[in-house]
């Protein structure tokens, strides 16, 4: 065999956007224990959050749903007047633990119901569309690697192409769909030759002294890459799609890896026609995942430096149709998971009284959640004015 | 003229391997061996003009066509890397690939692969030609037109982006206009949009009203902004330096924007009469330009690809290069690619090694979409002296010719040529062009 | 005194024995299998009977000269650098007799071939005329052999005797004969085995395999090859598309493309085959499975339903197939396993959305006979709008229950049609506008893209005309309208065929698909020189292959048949004869 055991594929890298990076340092494991991480996972379709953290002591809400409408008995209590969809078990004992914060209602003025607009508003954080092909997360991984130039600051792990939250004017974040991903394709001798090239290698502000210290730094990931992925798993993770990606966050985050931001979507939830069994389910993918990857991060000790961001484009709308589903909506609630958040129930409760033509109004702007995010939590400049969401209470 | 762009007139022992592949790498994508050799029979002039003025096979040129109603882009990316592949008319693809970064469109927003095949030819066929034309023909792109928002530009709601655009990145630069400008050019270009894939004016979604344009006061409508626009000295400078950071340097000299851009008015605007200058100047030949790129994917494997005689599917080098971070036809934004350093990250890095590496491992027919045959590329001799000496002629680094001479010794030849292929070609001295 | 002497000198003889004696040999009992004679180790067989004839007369047999005149024997022919009277004559002057005549002694009684996975080696086991015969023409073999190489007496005497052959070794390949039983292979221990076997005159060898025994007994005279394939043993040996294969009786996607008898087929535990070469020229395989394990409920006759009327044919294919969709649905827990469920949850959500709140499973898809016609032909388009690569026309033909539920289907069709245009505007794409037509009374549902503005082109999404229409009970759904109109025309007052025994079958057509491949002959020439970088004469040379070997066919069709446990599959492939003698 010509091909020693690490030859893998390349199409699990893609690559997009880039900018000019300054002299670029490798980053070592041990030099970066404490960093934040901030993962975002995305439900894709619309949740119908009115399902989800249900105001069961309201009548109106079992004469809007009259088929759809949850029994009380079933779910698990927030609070007094709130409670979660039976099949979120799992994240209502996280609530308990003061480790998942729940806000109501957030949304944007003028809520877009289109899928590819409203995504891209929630992408860009900028409801005006004038952030010319630039996202939330992409900002922050620019920032990251105008200070300092790491491996990746960001990941999306997936198969779908790149989203528009991740797209920098600066860095690449490369897309990841599973463990063998950043592979690198070896001939035998090759490995030695290179490090001893490396070590004599220039160092000083030409361009070959760049890319000397560029391949340095990406030979250096790729390995640490694959030592992380090799390690045993700690944890049982259910054979789902959105804990197998989150599993893999997991190992890269306790493995030391310098990736802080990471991006994942679980699909399904534009449920137009009978929704109980398919809300249901996906929102079990969703807490069944999550509390794996929460005990995950325990294990390894690495809990108190993530939190995840859990987010839809648009709720559904307060009443039901005629297919036993919903259609799209407006506002609704975000889930934070990890200590920092704050825990609790946070945000204005929608006013089923009051309703926007039949939507949850947004009581909570969703960029005010990205700036406690951005500023509070990562440290970075925020992409957005808006005053930022308190985090810890 | 300044002695930069003097034509450069080498001895014989200057115009030695290293001068022509940079002449083939910089003005093409690259030499064959073949290529290469004729290269350094014929001299600097007689190689130019064959840069310059060949044409492919118009076979390949064609056989876009019928593919066109399929609407594939994955298509359209692989036909346009079969031409730089088959390397029938390097200079002019390379201009080609110049003005898409430039005009940067992206299909991700146009979603017709006909138009942007539409836009490609154009670059093609009026990029040699004179720049004032191009700018008008681009002006009015349906696929330039629906990337930028001509269809909304309308009187009483006009939208900047084209005007802006054409202003900060196409013509002019950023520094040599005003907000005013952008604003009042958006109110002249109103009513260009298109009419299914068809340039359309309408009348009355158009401003005819009076316009203020660097100063100057006047009903101008879309044609008269772009005259206005070519009538600013900052206009030729623009195109001199992108001329510049294409073919001999990122961060030009003022000096050299400046005397380029008188060579460019002279030549009335053609770019092949002014590349012809610079292509054949000291500039071009001086150390200040010899390895100054940072090569890009798209450039990177074929080059490769070439300088080692091999055949590479143009369907799996589109998707390498987009892997590697360059998917043509879908820039990341109207920016275009910003080249140079950003094309390196650890990402990407990772993608060309992979990339490099499959070109040398295909060796000896094991991967399907390249054919590459090392033993008859090398010929007779010691394999690892001449890997170095035929792909970095001029790399002037003994470490990486000790290091390949050194590979390996125990194993056989076959796979000594594949690893000291794949050592150099995944080096950093070999990303530099 | 006499007399004395030699018997003494016999007994004497008897007592000292200065030189070995042969063992005696059993001769071969007439009535055994090869197979009994083949490792039970070779986990695929093959075997060729009767082909004395086919040797003896060469050239002239029949078949032979049917195959050669056809166009696929004119293609092979033209290709190979010696012609096969010329190939012929070559063997005889190397061997220094006649090739076939050797060759048929040597097989007439038959030919095997047992492989084993595991080793990478094979066994050929061929039984001859009789002992002399098939003596002398290993002799020649071998002393042609010593001519070629130089060696001169290396092969005179045997290197070795296994259990009453001689053998005779070079290197690995070794070849062995014992009476009329010719052994060669290339791994001594397998030739060695398959001696052992024939010394023993209860030798199983391949028999000793479940079924095997059976399903040779029952083969049908007269054919060319017989085989057996062990599957399920094969599986460790063979990549991953043979394994996808394998695992298609539990996914879904398999199941509603194949349909539960091919799924079922291949997922058995062994397979045994025969080619029989048929006049015309043609061959038809007939594979049986045996330990199929179908799914019961989804096997035909499971549920009985009536038959789509007849159509015309056969286009460019023409089907009947047995899809008990609203199995799948309803019975999936049992079917399938648990990680495609979620799958048919969002499907049945989603036909919910379509069919005005009724379950996707039991109301809609098992109001639907579960006998379906499938028919492909080439597409027609109106003068102002055919695409410039066009694409085969395909429509399915069902039998409602009831003529009302037709309804149901027209409103869903025009529903789908409805929702697929927003999801299109919302991205800026072109949307497919609703047409109701007509065609001798009956309503069509068509949609259609405008047509195309002048100049502008047109796209390859002008193939897409779905089109929707109620025949009395027949539901016909199409791609291309023009299809569609068509096959109501054939339909009108025709009623479905009463429910009985019913065989699925797949006729394919290879005029019809030649003429496409007209159509699109510059087409796929561009995309090979684009895609592949292959210049246009070698593009052009590759795609002009294509259409040869099109050439060489008439059409096939395949049956499906045999009990639930154990599908047979039968096909039968026309060969093209020659148009113009040469």
């Amino acid at each position: 065999m010509v091909l020693s055991r690490r030859r893998f594929l390349i199409d699990g890298v893609r690559v997009t956007a880039l900018a000019p990076a300054l002299a670029f340092l490798p980053r070592r494991p041990a030099e970066s224990p404490g960093e934040r991480v901030l993962v975002v996972v995305q439900l894709t379709g619309g949740n119908d959050g009115l399902n989800t953290v249900v105001p069961h002591r309201r009548d109106e809400y079992y004469r809007l749903r009259p088929t759809l409408g949850l029994e009380r008995s079933k779910l698990h209590a927030l609070d007094d007047d709130h409670a979660l969809h039976a099949s979120l078990g799992e994240l209502a004992e996280l609530y308990a633990e003061g480790r998942a914060t729940v806000v109501h209602g957030v949304g944007y003025p003028n809520a877009s119901r289109s899928h590819f607009r409203s995504l891209e508003i929630w992408h860009s954080a900028d409801p005006d569309g004038l952030a010319r092909g630039v996202g939330w997360l992409g900002r922050m991984a620019d920032q990251i690697l105008a200070s300092s130039p790491g491996a990746m600051p960001a990941l999306f792990v997936g198969d779908e192409q790149l989203p528009l939250a991740l797209m920098g004017e600066r860095g690449f974040a490369p897309t990841v769909r599973d463990e063998l991903s950043l592979r690198l394709a070896e001939l035998p001798g090759l490995e030695p030759a290179r490090a001893r090239l490396a070590e004599s290698a220039p160092r000083d502000a030409s361009d070959l002294a760049f890319l000397y210290a560029a391949a340095r730094g990406a030979y250096a990931a790729a390995e640490r890459m694959e030592e992380i992925v090799r390690r045993p798993a700690r944890v049982d993770y259910p054979e789902l799609a959105l804990a197998r990606k989150l599993q893999l966050i997991a190992k890269l985050v306790a493995g030391g890896f310098d990736t802080r931001l990471f991006l994942v979507t679980l699909g399904g939830f534009d449920t137009h026609a009978r929704q109980a069994a398919l809300h249901a389910a996906q929102l079990a993918e969703l807490s069944r995942s999550l509390a794996a990857f929460e005990r995950d991060l325990a294990a390894c000790g690495a809990r108190e430096r993530v939190l995840t961001l859990v987010f839809s484009e648009f709720g559904r709308r307060t009443a039901e149709n005629a297919s036993r589903g919903t259609d799209h909506g407006a506002a609704a609630p975000v889930f934070l998971l990890g200590a920092p958040g704050g825990g609790g129930l946070r945000g204005t409760p929608p006013d089923l009284a009051r309703l926007e033509d039949g939507d949850v109004g947004y009581t909570t702007d969703f960029r005010a959640l990205y700036a406690a995010l951005e500023r509070d939590w990562m440290g970075l400049a925020p992409s957005s004015a808006v005053a930022p969401f308190e985090l810890a209470r | 003229m300044s002695e930069w762009l003097e034509p450069w007139r080498p001895s014989a022992g200057d115009w030695d391997r290293a001068a022509a592949q940079h002449l083939w790498r910089r003005a093409g994508f690259g030499a064959r061996p073949a290529e290469l050799e004729r290269a350094l029979e014929e001299g600097l002039e007689p190689t130019l003009a064959r840069l310059s003025a060949a044409r492919g096979s118009p076979e390949l040129e064609a056989s876009i066509h019928p593919l066109l109603a399929a609407g594939d882009l994955e298509l359209l990316q692989a036909w346009w890397m079969a031409l730089i592949l088959e390397g029938g008319a390097p200079l002019r693809e390379r201009m080609t690939l110049v003005w898409h970064d430039l005009f940067a469109t992206s299909n991700d927003k146009v979603d017709d692969v006909r138009l942007m095949h539409a836009q490609n030819e154009l670059l093609r066929s009026a990029g040699l030609g004179d720049f004032r034309a191009l700018l008008r023909s681009v002006a009015r792109d349906p696929a330039m037109l629906r990337w930028l928002d001509g269809d909304t530009n309308r009187r009483g709601h006009p939208n900047e982006n084209f005007a802006r655009e054409l202003m900060e990145l196409f013509a002019l630069g950023i520094g040599n206009y005003e907000e005013r400008d952008v604003q009042e050019a958006a109110r002249a270009f109103s009513g260009w949009g298109t009419s299914g894939r068809a340039f359309a004016f309408r009348p009355e979604q158009h401003d005819a009203d009076e316009k203020t344009l660097f100063g100057r006061r006047g009903a101008w409508d879309g044609d008269d902004t772009l005259g206005l626009v070519l009538e600013q000295p900052a206009c030729a400078r623009h195109v001199a330096r992108v001329l510049l950071e294409a073919f001999v340097a990122p961060a030009p000299e003022e000096e050299w924007i400046a005397e380029l851009a008188g060579v460019l008015c002279a030549a009335e605007w053609r770019i092949d009469r002014t590349l012809e200058v610079l292509l054949s100047s000291r500039l071009f030949f001086s150390p200040r330009a010899r390895r100054a790129r940072i090569a890009g994917p798209v450039e990177l494997l074929a080059v490769a690809a070439r300088a080692l005689d091999a055949e590479l599917a143009p369907k799996r080098a589109a998707r390498l290069a987009a892997d590697m971070g360059q998917a043509l036809f879908r820039p990341p934004s109207v920016k275009g690619w910003d080249g140079g350093r950003a094309w390196i990250h650890s990402g990407s890095w990772i993608a060309r090694h992979n990339a490099l590496v499959a070109l040398a491992a295909a060796d000896g027919g094991r991967d399907g979409e390249i054919r590459v045959e090392l033993a008859a590329w090398l010929g007779s001799g010691e394999p690892s002296g001449r890997v170095v000496e035929r792909l970095l002629p001029d790399a002037a680094s003994a470490r990486l010719a000790a290091e390949v001479s050194s590979l390996a010794p125990g194993s056989n030849a076959a796979e000594r040529a594949r690893a000291a292929v794949a050592l150099v070609l995944t080096s950093p001295e070999f990303q530099l062009f | 005194m006499n007399r004395i002497v030699p018997l003494a000198a016999l007994a004497l003889l008897a007592v000292v024995r200065p030189w070995p004696m042969p063992e005696p040999v059993a001769p071969l009992a007439a009535e055994r299998e090869l197979a009994s004679l083949v490792p039970e180790r070779c986990l695929v067989y093959v075997e060729a009977d009767g082909l004395r004839p086919l040797l003896e007369l060469g050239l002239d047999h029949p078949f032979v000269r049917e195959l050669l005149a056809s166009e696929l024997g004119r293609s092979w022919t033209s290709a190979l650098p010696l012609s096969p009277a010329d190939a012929i004559a070559r063997a005889d002057a190397w061997l220094g007799a006649s090739a076939l005549q050797s060759a048929a002694d040597v097989a007439e009684h038959g030919l095997a071939l047992g492989f084993d996975p595991a080793a990478k080696k094979a066994v050929l086991v061929a039984r001859g005329h009789d002992a002399d015969s098939v003596a002398r023409a290993l002799a020649l073999v071998l002393d042609a052999l010593e001519r070629q190489f130089g060696w001169p007496g290396a092969f005179d005497a045997p290197h070795a005797r296994w259990s009453g052959a001689d053998v005779w070794m070079l290197g690995e390949a070794v070849v062995a004969r014992r009476d009329e039983l010719l052994v060669l292979g290339n791994e001594r221990e397998l030739v060695a085995e398959a001696l052992e076997l024939a010394a023993d005159p209860d030798g199983r060898g391949l028999l000793a395999r479940a079924g095997v025994a059976e399903h040779l007994a029952d083969r049908p005279s007269g054919i060319a090859l017989w085989s057996w394939l062990e599957l399920a043993a094969l599986e460790p040996f063979a990549d991953a598309g043979f394994r996808a294969l394998r695992a298609s009786n539990r996914a879904p996607a398999a199941q509603a493309i194949l349909g539960a008898r091919i799924a079922a087929l291949v997922s058995a535990r062994a397979l045994s085959a025969a080619l029989e070469l048929g006049g015309g020229p043609g061959l038809a395989l007939h594979l049986c499975a045996v330990d199929a394990a179908p799914a019961a409920t989804l096997t035909p006759l499971a549920r009985e339903g009536a038959m789509p009327a007849e159509l015309d044919g056969p286009g460019l294919a023409r089907a009947l197939v047995y899809r008990d969709w609203g199995r799948y649905f309803t019975q999936r827990t049992e079917l399938f396993p648990a990680e495609v469920l979620p799958k048919f949850a969002e499907a049945v959500t989603n036909g919910a959305l379509f069919f005005e709140g009724q379950d996707l499973g039991e109301e809609v898809l098992g109001r639907l006979s579960p006998w379906l016609r499938i028919v492909s032909r080439a597409p027609e388009f109106a003068a102002d709008r055919r695409p410039e690569i066009p694409l085969p026309a395909a429509a399915v033909v069902a039998v409602l229950d009831d003529e009302r539920a037709g309804e149901a289907w027209s409103a869903a069709f025009q529903s789908i049609v409805s929702i697929v245009n927003v999801d299109r505007a919302q991205k800026g794409q072109a949307s497919l506008r609703l047409h109701l037509e007509s065609e001798g009374g009956v309503e069509i549902s068509a949609a259609r893209f405008a047509a195309p503005a002048p100049g502008e082109g047109v796209d390859v999404r002008y193939n897409l005309e779905p089109a929707l229409a109620v025949v009395g009970r027949h539901l016909v759904l199409g791609t291309h309208a023009s299809l569609v109109h068509a096959l109501v025309r054939e339909l009108a007052g025709k009623a479905p065929l009463a429910a009985g025994e019913g065989r699925e079958t797949l006729e394919l057509d290879a005029r019809g698909w030649r003429e496409l491949l007209e159509r699109n002959f510059e087409t796929l020439v561009a995309n090979k020189m684009v895609a592949e970088g292959r210049t246009h004469a070698a593009a052009e040379q590759e795609i002009g292959g294509l259409r040869h070997a099109l050439a060489t066919f008439d059409g096939a069709r395949l049956e499906l048949g045999g009990a639930p446990d154990a599908p047979e599959l039968a096909l039968e492939l026309r060969l093209a004869r020659a148009e113009t003698p040469r």
